[in-house]
This record gives structure tokens, sequence and C-alpha cells, in this order.
């Protein structure tokens, strides 16, 4: 009988626990005062034509919840990754929602892709120091570009 | 339980506290600790397969998951077949059972058990019968728990 009521409240505990952590929390990020995350600018390397990524670079770059940024853009697209703080990743899908709005709101007439995904930081990482050392055509950028949108939208 | 001891004759009763007394205890404690670290290497494992496929690889940290779970099942396949696992197991206890490689390790030992029962009746009959209650309840918890959380996200209006 103890037993049985010992198992009984850990269940309960547990199932708690989960309910608990899977309410739906809503918080609003506000960009904090000071610069928190560095970035790669690329527009003072010669790359004028990336002043929109710079740009969404430095925006992103105050958030706290942000550790990691980089973007890319091109005349019609603006691609950004971002590596979230390690305990903010439980609000993932909303912090990428919400920056994503926040860029599409800054950059209305460019289409705006937010990515928390690691092979985006890792293929947008490369194409900054490629775009920083003047490695780049402009052809192969938007191949590029492609390709990163095209894995954006794989899913399992 | 109760019940069934009040039925018991005194000598048996006795007998029972007396093997109650010299039993050995269960080392709970120290076997959470082991399957807390094993278990966590071998999802440290996974990470680095996982890192591995999205950095060298197209894969995105959506899709790399399925390379990487066949390639811990492949491992283990091999550490089965070889008779490592069985240690690891041993020591671990359910830090090496609740990954996937101890599913898959369930899976493989008893297809290498059973084969000397033929092919369709020994390996086929048999290599399911310890998954088998791995996918059943796997199954049927995450009914429940999705039960739980449909109706409490919908109490509280999220």
């Amino acid at each position: 009988m103890k037993r049985y009521k010992q198992s009984l409240t850990i269940i309960t505990l547990l199932s708690l626990t989960i309910i608990l952590g899977c309410t739906k929390q809503d918080p609003t990020y506000e960009p904090t005062e000071q610069q928190a995350t560095d970035y790669t600018p690329l527009t003072n390397k010669g790359q004028a034509h990336q002043s929109e990524a710079d740009e969404a670079k430095q925006l992103l770059s105050r958030y706290d919840e942000v550790s990691e940024v980089h973007a890319i853009n091109n005349d019609k697209t603006l691609i950004v990754a971002i590596k979230i703080e390690q305990g903010d990743r439980f609000s993932l899908d909303h912090l990428e929602k919400e920056f994503q709005e926040k860029l599409q709101h800054s950059f209305p007439h460019l289409k705006t892709a937010v990515s928390t995904d690691q092979k985006m930081l890792f293929e947008l990482k490369e194409l900054e120091n490629k775009l920083a050392n003047d490695t780049l055509s402009n052809k192969t950028l938007n191949k590029h570009m492609k390709k990163i949108k095209k894995l954006m939208k794989e899913e399992t | 339980m109760t019940n069934k001891k009040k039925k018991l004759n005194p000598k048996a009763q006795h007998y029972q506290a007396i093997q109650k007394k010299n039993e050995t205890k269960r080392p709970i404690f120290t076997n959470c600790l082991k399957a807390f670290f094993v278990g966590g290497f071998v999802c440290f494992i996974g990470q680095l397969i996982s890192t591995f496929y999205i950095y060298f690889f197209d894969f995105t940290e959506q899709t790399a998951g399925n390379p990487t779970v066949a390639t811990l099942i492949i491992i283990t396949m091999f550490l089965t077949g070889f008779g490592v696992y069985d240690h690891i197991g041993q020591f671990a206890g359910a830090g090496t059972a609740v990954p996937v490689t101890g599913f898959a390790n369930a899976v493989i030992s008893s297809a290498i058990e059973h084969r000397t029962e033929g092919y369709i009746l020994g390996v086929g009959t048999n290599m399911l019968k310890l998954a088998g209650p791995v996918i059943v309840y796997g199954v049927f918890s995450a009914f429940i728990i999705a039960l739980i959380k449909t109706i409490f996200s919908q109490f509280l209006g999220s």
C-alpha cells in the first residue's frame, strides 16, 4: 500500500512537471542597450551590397538571448542564422517567430528567413568568411543562398 | 501484501523477517549514478555523430536525427555481436537500456540467440519479442501524455 502511494505521488509530480513545462508562455523580448554579441560586419570589407545583412546582425546582436548571429542578403532575400543561449532554447520556436516578424518589419522589401539551426549557422559563417575575403561571386552567392533556403524547408 | 502476511504462520513470518534483514540491499543510488553517466555518454556520442552529419553533409538539425540513429544502431549491432555490449549493459543497467542502443541490443541479441531455430520460426518470431513491449508501452505512454497535454492546453487556452 505504501509503495503504491509512493509511486502514485511520483507519477503525479512527474505529470505536473510535464504539464507545467508544456504550458505556453508568451514573453516579449526586448533588446538591451549594450552590445551583447559580436558579429562580422561585411560592408566595411568592400561588400556594400551586404548592408541589410549587417543591419539585421546589429539589430539581433542587441538581444541577450542571441549568442551568435550570421546573415547574408541578396537583392531579394535576407537569410539570418542565430544561435540562442542555452537557457532560452526552451522557447526556440517563439523566438524564431518573433525575430522573423521583427526583421520582416524592418526590411519590408526583402523576403526574410530566420533559422536557429546549426547547419545554417555553419553555412552562413562560411559564406560570410568568403565574402569578407572577397572570394565569392554574385552568381555563386545566389546559388548558395538558394541551397540554404532549400535546406531550411527540409523536414524529417 | 498485508493480508498475505497475516495468513502466514509465525515460523514463516520469522523466516521472512530474517530474510529481509540479511538480504543484500540494492544499491539504487549507485545504479542511478552509473545509468546517468553511461546514458549521458551514449547521448554525447549521439550528439557528436549528429554534429558530424550536420557539418560534413547536407543535413540540418531536423534531418540529422535519422542517420544518427542508424549509425548508433549499426555501432550497437557490432558491439552486441562481439559481446561487448553485454558487459556495458551489466555495468550501466538502464543507462544502456533506455537510449536507442538498448532497443537495438534487445532486437539483435534475440536474433543471434534464436538463429539455431531457423530463420522464420527462430529469428523472425523471436527478434521482436523483447522489443515488442518497448513499442507497445512507448506508444501507450506517448498517447497518455499527449492526451493529458491536449486536455490541459485546452484548459489553459494556449
